[in-house]
Protein backbone atom coordinates (compact mmCIF):
# COMPACT_ATOMS: atom_id res chain seq x y z
CA UNK A 1 0.00 0.00 0.00
CA UNK A 2 1.52 3.42 -1.32
CA UNK A 3 2.12 5.83 1.30
CA UNK A 4 0.38 9.38 1.43
CA UNK A 5 3.78 10.85 0.69
CA UNK A 6 4.12 8.51 -2.04
CA UNK A 7 0.39 9.03 -3.34
CA UNK A 8 0.76 12.92 -3.06
CA UNK A 9 4.18 13.19 -5.15
CA UNK A 10 4.32 10.62 -7.57
CA UNK A 11 0.40 10.29 -8.01
CA UNK A 12 -1.93 13.49 -7.00
CA UNK A 13 1.05 15.76 -8.35
CA UNK A 14 1.60 14.33 -11.49
CA UNK A 15 -2.07 13.72 -12.18
CA UNK A 16 -3.04 17.35 -11.29
CA UNK A 17 -1.03 18.98 -14.17
CA UNK A 18 -2.12 16.49 -16.70
CA UNK A 19 -5.76 17.08 -15.59
CA UNK A 20 -4.50 21.08 -15.60
CA UNK A 21 -2.98 20.73 -18.60
CA UNK A 22 -5.73 18.82 -20.25
CA UNK A 23 -8.79 21.20 -19.28
CA UNK A 24 -7.08 23.67 -21.71
CA UNK A 25 -7.94 21.71 -24.50
CA UNK A 26 -8.93 23.84 -27.48
CA UNK A 27 -7.45 27.49 -26.31
CA UNK A 28 -3.60 28.30 -26.64
CA UNK A 29 -3.27 27.77 -22.92
CA UNK A 30 -3.07 24.43 -23.59
CA UNK A 31 0.99 24.90 -24.98
CA UNK A 32 1.90 26.61 -21.62
CA UNK A 33 0.37 24.30 -19.20
CA UNK A 34 1.98 21.20 -20.89
CA UNK A 35 5.22 23.36 -20.61
CA UNK A 36 4.24 23.42 -17.24
CA UNK A 37 3.77 20.08 -16.53
CA UNK A 38 7.24 18.94 -18.79
CA UNK A 39 9.39 21.37 -16.85
CA UNK A 40 7.88 20.77 -12.79
CA UNK A 41 6.85 17.41 -12.17
CA UNK A 42 10.14 16.08 -13.11
CA UNK A 43 11.82 19.15 -11.05
CA UNK A 44 9.58 18.19 -7.90
CA UNK A 45 10.54 14.52 -8.09
CA UNK A 46 13.88 15.72 -8.45
CA UNK A 47 13.64 17.33 -5.57
CA UNK A 48 12.35 14.84 -3.01
CA UNK A 49 14.42 11.85 -4.85
CA UNK A 50 17.83 13.44 -4.35
CA UNK A 51 18.07 12.89 -0.76
CA UNK A 52 17.02 9.41 -1.16
CA UNK A 53 18.18 6.51 -3.11
CA UNK A 54 21.06 5.84 -5.32
CA UNK A 55 21.96 8.50 -7.95
CA UNK A 56 21.88 6.02 -10.97
CA UNK A 57 18.33 5.18 -9.91
CA UNK A 58 17.86 8.88 -9.32
CA UNK A 59 19.25 9.72 -12.95
CA UNK A 60 16.75 6.65 -14.06
CA UNK A 61 14.07 7.71 -13.01
CA UNK A 62 14.14 11.11 -13.54
CA UNK A 63 15.05 10.61 -17.23
CA UNK A 64 11.70 8.53 -17.38
CA UNK A 65 9.86 11.23 -15.83
CA UNK A 66 10.80 13.77 -18.60
CA UNK A 67 9.99 11.47 -21.43
CA UNK A 68 6.48 10.96 -19.98
CA UNK A 69 5.74 14.34 -19.03
CA UNK A 70 7.85 15.59 -22.20
CA UNK A 71 5.16 13.73 -24.58
CA UNK A 72 2.08 15.84 -24.14
CA UNK A 73 4.19 18.65 -24.40
CA UNK A 74 6.57 17.81 -28.21
CA UNK A 75 3.05 16.82 -29.48
CA UNK A 76 1.28 20.06 -28.58
CA UNK A 77 4.45 22.23 -29.86
CA UNK A 78 4.26 20.51 -33.20
CA UNK A 79 1.24 20.33 -33.92
CA UNK A 80 0.48 23.89 -32.80
CA UNK A 81 4.16 25.00 -34.92
CA UNK A 82 2.75 23.31 -38.58
CA UNK A 83 0.34 26.55 -38.34
CA UNK A 84 2.77 29.28 -36.55
CA UNK A 85 6.05 28.80 -37.88
CA UNK A 86 6.87 31.81 -35.59
CA UNK A 87 6.87 29.61 -32.50
CA UNK A 88 10.33 28.36 -30.91
CA UNK A 89 10.89 25.40 -28.62
CA UNK A 90 12.99 27.58 -26.15
CA UNK A 91 10.21 30.15 -25.70
CA UNK A 92 7.16 27.71 -25.63
CA UNK A 93 8.92 25.99 -22.60
CA UNK A 94 9.76 29.40 -20.58
CA UNK A 95 5.75 28.97 -19.51
CA UNK A 96 6.17 31.87 -16.69
CA UNK A 97 6.50 34.36 -19.54
CA UNK A 98 3.76 36.13 -20.51
CA UNK A 99 1.77 36.14 -23.68
CA UNK B 1 -30.26 63.92 -42.25
CA UNK B 2 -32.70 63.09 -45.25
CA UNK B 3 -34.64 66.34 -44.38
CA UNK B 4 -32.13 68.76 -43.86
CA UNK B 5 -30.23 67.60 -46.81
CA UNK B 6 -30.72 67.49 -50.29
CA UNK B 7 -28.68 65.41 -52.87
CA UNK B 8 -27.82 67.60 -55.82
CA UNK B 9 -25.64 64.89 -57.82
CA UNK B 10 -23.36 62.26 -57.60
CA UNK B 11 -20.05 61.46 -58.86
CA UNK B 12 -17.22 58.74 -59.22
CA UNK B 13 -13.85 59.11 -58.80
CA UNK B 14 -12.02 59.97 -61.87
CA UNK B 15 -8.51 58.64 -60.89
CA UNK B 16 -7.72 55.45 -59.82
CA UNK B 17 -4.86 53.56 -57.79
CA UNK B 18 -5.32 49.83 -57.88
CA UNK B 19 -2.44 49.23 -55.33
CA UNK B 20 -4.05 51.45 -53.07
CA UNK B 21 -6.55 49.39 -50.24
CA UNK B 22 -9.12 51.93 -50.31
CA UNK B 23 -11.11 53.20 -52.55
CA UNK B 24 -13.62 56.02 -53.39
CA UNK B 25 -16.97 54.15 -54.22
CA UNK B 26 -18.88 57.13 -55.17
CA UNK B 27 -19.33 60.93 -54.11
CA UNK B 28 -22.41 63.42 -53.63
CA UNK B 29 -22.84 67.02 -53.17
CA UNK B 30 -25.35 67.76 -50.21
CA UNK B 31 -27.33 70.83 -49.63
CA UNK B 32 -27.71 71.77 -46.12
CA UNK B 33 -31.08 73.76 -46.42
CA UNK B 34 -30.74 74.71 -42.86
CA UNK B 35 -27.79 77.05 -43.51
CA UNK B 36 -27.84 76.87 -47.14
CA UNK B 37 -24.13 75.39 -47.40
CA UNK B 38 -22.97 72.66 -49.12
CA UNK B 39 -20.83 69.56 -48.72
CA UNK B 40 -19.37 66.75 -49.96
CA UNK B 41 -20.19 63.41 -49.17
CA UNK B 42 -17.85 60.67 -49.88
CA UNK B 43 -18.32 56.35 -49.40
CA UNK B 44 -15.44 54.79 -48.90
CA UNK B 45 -14.24 51.16 -49.08
CA UNK B 46 -11.74 49.02 -47.77
CA UNK B 47 -10.90 46.47 -50.14
CA UNK B 48 -7.45 45.87 -49.16
CA UNK B 49 -6.76 42.82 -47.22
CA UNK B 50 -6.19 44.58 -43.41
CA UNK B 51 -8.41 46.55 -41.40
CA UNK B 52 -7.49 49.94 -41.59
CA UNK B 53 -7.51 52.40 -38.54
CA UNK B 54 -7.35 56.45 -40.39
CA UNK B 55 -7.53 57.45 -44.32
CA UNK B 56 -6.33 60.84 -45.51
CA UNK B 57 -8.02 62.10 -48.67
CA UNK B 58 -7.41 65.18 -50.86
CA UNK B 59 -9.93 66.07 -53.11
CA UNK B 60 -9.37 68.27 -56.23
CA UNK B 61 -12.92 69.89 -58.01
CA UNK B 62 -13.16 71.23 -61.29
CA UNK B 63 -16.04 73.21 -62.79
CA UNK B 64 -17.34 72.39 -66.19
CA UNK B 65 -14.58 74.75 -67.87
CA UNK B 66 -12.21 72.75 -66.20
CA UNK B 67 -11.17 75.01 -63.51
CA UNK B 68 -10.91 74.31 -60.38
CA UNK B 69 -14.28 74.75 -58.54
CA UNK B 70 -13.31 75.69 -54.90
CA UNK B 71 -10.86 78.19 -55.68
CA UNK B 72 -10.77 79.70 -51.77
CA UNK B 73 -9.14 75.81 -51.56
CA UNK B 74 -6.68 76.03 -54.04
CA UNK B 75 -5.25 73.34 -55.42
CA UNK B 76 -7.54 71.30 -53.03
CA UNK B 77 -9.50 69.91 -49.93
CA UNK B 78 -8.06 67.27 -47.54
CA UNK B 79 -9.62 65.42 -45.14
CA UNK B 80 -9.48 62.97 -42.60
CA UNK B 81 -11.15 59.92 -41.71
CA UNK B 82 -10.90 57.86 -38.08
CA UNK B 83 -11.97 54.56 -37.04
CA UNK B 84 -11.41 50.97 -37.39
CA UNK B 85 -12.83 50.03 -40.67
CA UNK B 86 -12.62 45.86 -40.96
CA UNK B 87 -11.97 44.23 -44.72
CA UNK B 88 -15.17 44.90 -47.23
CA UNK B 89 -16.49 47.38 -45.18
CA UNK B 90 -17.98 50.85 -46.92
CA UNK B 91 -17.09 53.92 -44.65
CA UNK B 92 -17.24 57.92 -44.53
CA UNK B 93 -20.69 58.73 -45.18
CA UNK B 94 -21.36 60.22 -41.95
CA UNK B 95 -18.74 62.73 -42.44
CA UNK B 96 -19.43 65.10 -44.42
CA UNK B 97 -16.66 67.84 -45.81
CA UNK B 98 -17.41 71.74 -46.53
CA UNK B 99 -17.38 72.85 -49.82
CA UNK B 100 -17.55 77.05 -51.06
CA UNK B 101 -20.11 76.13 -53.75
CA UNK B 102 -22.02 73.57 -55.80
CA UNK B 103 -19.98 74.49 -59.55
CA UNK B 104 -17.93 71.54 -59.27
CA UNK B 105 -18.87 68.98 -62.03
CA UNK B 106 -15.97 66.32 -61.66
CA UNK B 107 -13.61 65.10 -59.28
CA UNK B 108 -10.61 63.93 -58.77
CA UNK B 109 -10.09 62.13 -55.07
CA UNK B 110 -6.39 60.69 -54.59
CA UNK B 111 -6.55 58.47 -50.89
CA UNK B 112 -2.94 59.81 -49.58
CA UNK B 113 -2.90 58.24 -46.62
CA UNK B 114 -3.88 54.68 -45.25
CA UNK B 115 -3.25 53.41 -41.65
CA UNK B 116 -3.49 49.27 -41.24
CA UNK B 117 -4.59 48.12 -37.88
CA UNK B 118 -1.31 46.52 -37.27
CA UNK B 119 0.11 50.48 -37.48
CA UNK B 120 1.26 50.21 -40.94
CA UNK B 121 1.54 53.65 -42.69
CA UNK B 122 0.74 53.52 -46.57
CA UNK B 123 1.54 56.70 -48.40
CA UNK B 124 0.60 57.07 -51.72
CA UNK B 125 1.50 59.96 -54.14
CA UNK B 126 -0.91 61.78 -56.69
CA UNK B 127 1.47 61.22 -59.50
CA UNK B 128 1.14 57.62 -59.16
CA UNK B 129 -2.62 58.10 -59.32
CA UNK B 130 -3.60 57.23 -63.27
CA UNK B 131 -6.98 59.00 -64.74
CA UNK B 132 -9.98 57.45 -66.00
CA UNK B 133 -11.75 55.08 -63.20
CA UNK B 134 -14.04 53.78 -66.03
CA UNK B 135 -14.72 49.68 -65.81
CA UNK B 136 -13.46 49.75 -62.13
CA UNK B 137 -16.87 48.44 -60.06
CA UNK B 138 -15.71 49.40 -56.12
CA UNK B 139 -18.60 48.19 -55.16
CA UNK B 140 -17.85 44.66 -56.45
CA UNK B 141 -14.31 44.67 -55.19
CA UNK B 142 -15.68 45.65 -51.75
CA UNK B 143 -18.01 42.15 -51.71
CA UNK B 144 -14.89 39.94 -53.12
CA UNK B 145 -12.82 41.39 -50.37
CA UNK B 146 -16.08 40.78 -47.98
CA UNK B 147 -16.19 37.29 -49.39
CA UNK B 148 -12.27 36.91 -49.20
CA UNK B 149 -11.90 37.92 -45.38
CA UNK B 150 -14.54 35.99 -44.49
CA UNK B 151 -13.16 33.12 -46.03
CA UNK B 152 -9.73 33.63 -44.79
CA UNK B 153 -11.69 33.84 -41.13
CA UNK B 154 -13.13 30.65 -41.11
CA UNK B 155 -9.55 28.79 -42.45
CA UNK B 156 -7.73 30.52 -39.33
CA UNK B 157 -10.91 29.58 -37.26
CA UNK B 158 -10.12 25.89 -38.39
CA UNK B 159 -6.26 25.92 -38.40
CA UNK B 160 -7.45 27.69 -34.68
CA UNK B 161 -9.08 24.00 -33.74
CA UNK B 162 -6.62 22.11 -35.27
CA UNK B 163 -4.12 23.58 -33.45
CA UNK B 164 -5.55 23.80 -29.97
CA UNK B 165 -8.51 21.34 -30.12
CA UNK B 166 -7.27 18.59 -31.95
CA UNK B 167 -9.32 15.82 -30.52
CA UNK B 168 -6.39 13.16 -30.76
CA UNK B 169 -5.13 15.36 -27.62
CA UNK B 170 -7.83 13.85 -25.45
CA UNK B 171 -6.48 10.50 -26.32
CA UNK B 172 -2.83 11.96 -25.72
CA UNK B 173 -4.01 13.03 -21.72
CA UNK B 174 -5.90 9.88 -21.74
CA UNK B 175 -2.46 7.66 -22.99
CA UNK B 176 -0.21 9.84 -20.53
CA UNK B 177 -2.07 9.44 -17.27
CA UNK B 178 -2.80 5.42 -17.79
CA UNK B 179 1.10 5.13 -19.06
CA UNK B 180 2.29 7.05 -16.13
CA UNK B 181 0.45 5.15 -13.41
CA UNK B 182 1.08 1.85 -14.82
CA UNK B 183 4.60 2.44 -14.80
CA UNK B 184 4.54 4.06 -11.44
CA UNK B 185 2.19 1.66 -9.75
CA UNK B 186 4.57 -1.65 -11.23
CA UNK B 187 7.22 -0.27 -8.68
Amino acid sequence: MPSIRFFLIYIALPLFFIIFAWTSVGTPKLLKRTAMMAILVPAIHLLFRIPYGSLKFTFAFIIKDIIVFAIPFLCVFLNARRFDKSLRLSRALMFWLPD
Amino acid sequence: MAERYIRQFEFTNTVNLPDCPVAIEKGAVLLDTKTNTYFLQLKLANIGTKPVTSVRVYVEAFDSDGNPAYSEQTPGIAADYNGIVMVGEAFGTKQLIPVPNNNAVTFRIYIEKVVTQNGDVLSYLREQYVKDNAGRDISQERENALAAEREAQERRAKEYKIMWGAKWYHVMFVICILAYLIWCLRR
